[in-house]
């Protein structure tokens, strides 16, 4: 019998799981064999080593912290939870697309966003990104008058936040530092640190998915990469708010940045006070969503 | 770690998770206390430290809360847990990988041990216990997902060969295959160590 025969079995001859006569045979075996006789040596060591970890429990301080967070986002979206549409992906087709935003914007019709466009064609929304339109690659943008943008409070559901995403087209061409800095200087990031929560994340999300998607189609960019782009990075973590992006350079490299906020990890209040920021390929997605990577930064 | 239908009976599982997908917060507290070691356990062992084994564990059981109403039964509750707490432990490596910076600093706290030990063996053994198996966890880190994913969950979690094999969507033979050479890997590894478990 070929050593390849007796490979199959050696493991459960070291674990004492052969049948007796089976086992005399693979015995025999080892007795001819350096080769299968040194794999069964590093076999048992591998037994000895892994029988040598005990059983670890989670430490009692970390489940009082999960199990408040969960307390803490189970009250937070109770109503959700009944609920809840199973989060699918939204890049099948750009009809399927085009349909499920004007569906949500038809439905829903809560949230009005006015996109101003400036004389060189640029999309921006001073409201949302005051403080950061004097520094850094954002004072290339031309200036729009406050208030252009117009969120009609009372139409808004009751609990939710006036932040609405953010989307621009620019050539700026960001660096790793000059696009922390935007990131760190922007308003909009702390006001949601400030406001949001887990149940605003869980209700919301998809809100503010299909309205960063239109927006990016308004602005004459690929709605449907972005939003494939946005359900790719969150399927892995589908509460993750997301709240910027941008038609941008990077390191001359065109991308889309997209700015995402999430919730602390084991944080009991379980504020969105994570913020994570993707810069991705889109001329790489297509073919390995993966490799699009360009840069990745999540800031606590 | 016992065999995943000796944690939470099955009847016992099926009434609280009826409840947790009625909205039943209680349920899902109730759950959680019954599976939380074993979901631990097995991200400890994937991520190799308990900030990360925490921070995970904390993502597996709201996913478990997001998702409960899914869980249809066709396996059991247990099953369908080890099936969430996997994929979001790929996930959660899959993000660590692209970003080192975020990796846990070291000082973690050392993994607990019986209580007993002391009483037995002294504090030497202890601590020579404790080190070799911080040896064996840092070596099982240095497998590939590939082989790590199923020799945690055969060696270290109980599970038969054929519940691995239907938790990672592979062949039986690709499982045990695969066991095999994770642990010829993780013997070559600690080869340098072998005085440990002499």
């Amino acid at each position: 019998m070929s050593c390849r025969r007796f490979r199959k079995s050696l493991i459960e001859y070291v674990d004492g799981d052969l049948a007796a006569e089976r086992a005399d045979k693979v015995r025999a075996h080892l007795e001819t064999c350096e080769s299968c006789k040194a794999a069964s040596e590093k076999l048992e060591f591998s037994r000895s080593a892994l029988a040598s970890l005990a059983p670890v429990k989670m430490p009692d301080a970390s489940a009082a912290r999960i199990a408040a967070a969960l307390r803490s986002s189970g009250q937070e979206a109770r109503p959700a939870l009944h609920t809840l549409t199973s989060r699918l992906s939204y890049f099948s087709s750009t009809r399927g697309l085009a349909a499920a935003g004007v569906a949500a914007a038809l439905i829903l019709g809560l949230v009005i966003v006015v996109v101003s466009f400036s004389g060189t064609g640029r999309v921006t929304n001073p409201d949302l990104t005051k403080g950061t339109t004097a520094e850094g690659p954002l004072s290339q943008q031309a200036s729009t008058s406050p208030g252009q943008q117009k969120v009609d409070q009372g139409l808004l559901p009751s609990g939710i936040a006036s932040i609405l995403p953010t989307v621009k087209v620019s050539n700026n061409d960001y660096d790793e530092t000059g696009l922390r800095n935007t990131f760190d200087k922007m308003e909009v990031k702390k006001e949601i640190a400030d406001t949001y929560t887990m149940g605003h994340a869980i209700n919301y999300c998809d809100l503010y998915k299909r309205k960063m998607a239109d927006m990016m189609v308004d602005c004459g960019d690929d709605g449907a990469m972005l939003e494939a782009m946005i359900s790719y990075i969150t399927q892995s973590e589908p509460v993750l708010l997301p709240y910027y992006a941008e038609s941008a350079k990077f390191t001359g490299l065109h991308v889309f940045i997209i700015g995402l906020a999430g919730p602390r990890r084991t944080d009991t209040s379980a504020k969105l006070t994570r913020t994570e920021v993707w810069v991705m390929n889109p001329a790489k997605f297509q073919a390995n969503p993966d490799s699009s990577i360009v840069y990745f930064l999540e800031q606590k | 770690m016992g065999e995943p239908q000796q944690n939470g009976r099955a009847g016992d599982d099926a009434a609280l998770v009826s409840r947790a997908q009625a909205g039943d917060l209680t349920a899902l507290e109730e759950l959680f206390n019954l599976y939380r070691n074993q979901v631990f356990s097995l991200a400890y062992r994937m991520t190799g430290n308990v900030c990360d084994a925490e921070d995970l564990c904390q993502e597996i059981f709201l996913q478990v809360m997001r998702k409960v109403s899914s869980f249809q039964g066709r396996s059991s509750f247990s099953t369908w847990l080890y099936r969430v707490a996997m994929n979001r432990s790929r996930d959660y490596l899959r993000r660590k990988k692209r970003s080192p910076e975020l990796l846990s600093q070291e000082g973690d706290p050392p993994e607990p041990h019986e209580p007993g030990a002391v009483a037995a063996g002294g504090l030497e053994n202890v601590a020579i216990a404790s080190e070799a198996k911080r040896i064996v966890q840092e070596a099982l880190m240095k497998l590939p997902l590939s082989l790590r994913e199923p020799l945690v969950l055969h060696e270290l979690e109980g599970l038969q060969y054929h519940e691995v094999a239907s938790l990672l969507r592979l062949p039986v033979g690709t499982v045990k295959s695969r066991i095999f050479r994770a642990r010829i890997k993780l013997a070559e590894v600690l080869e340098p160590h072998k005085e440990q478990w002499r």
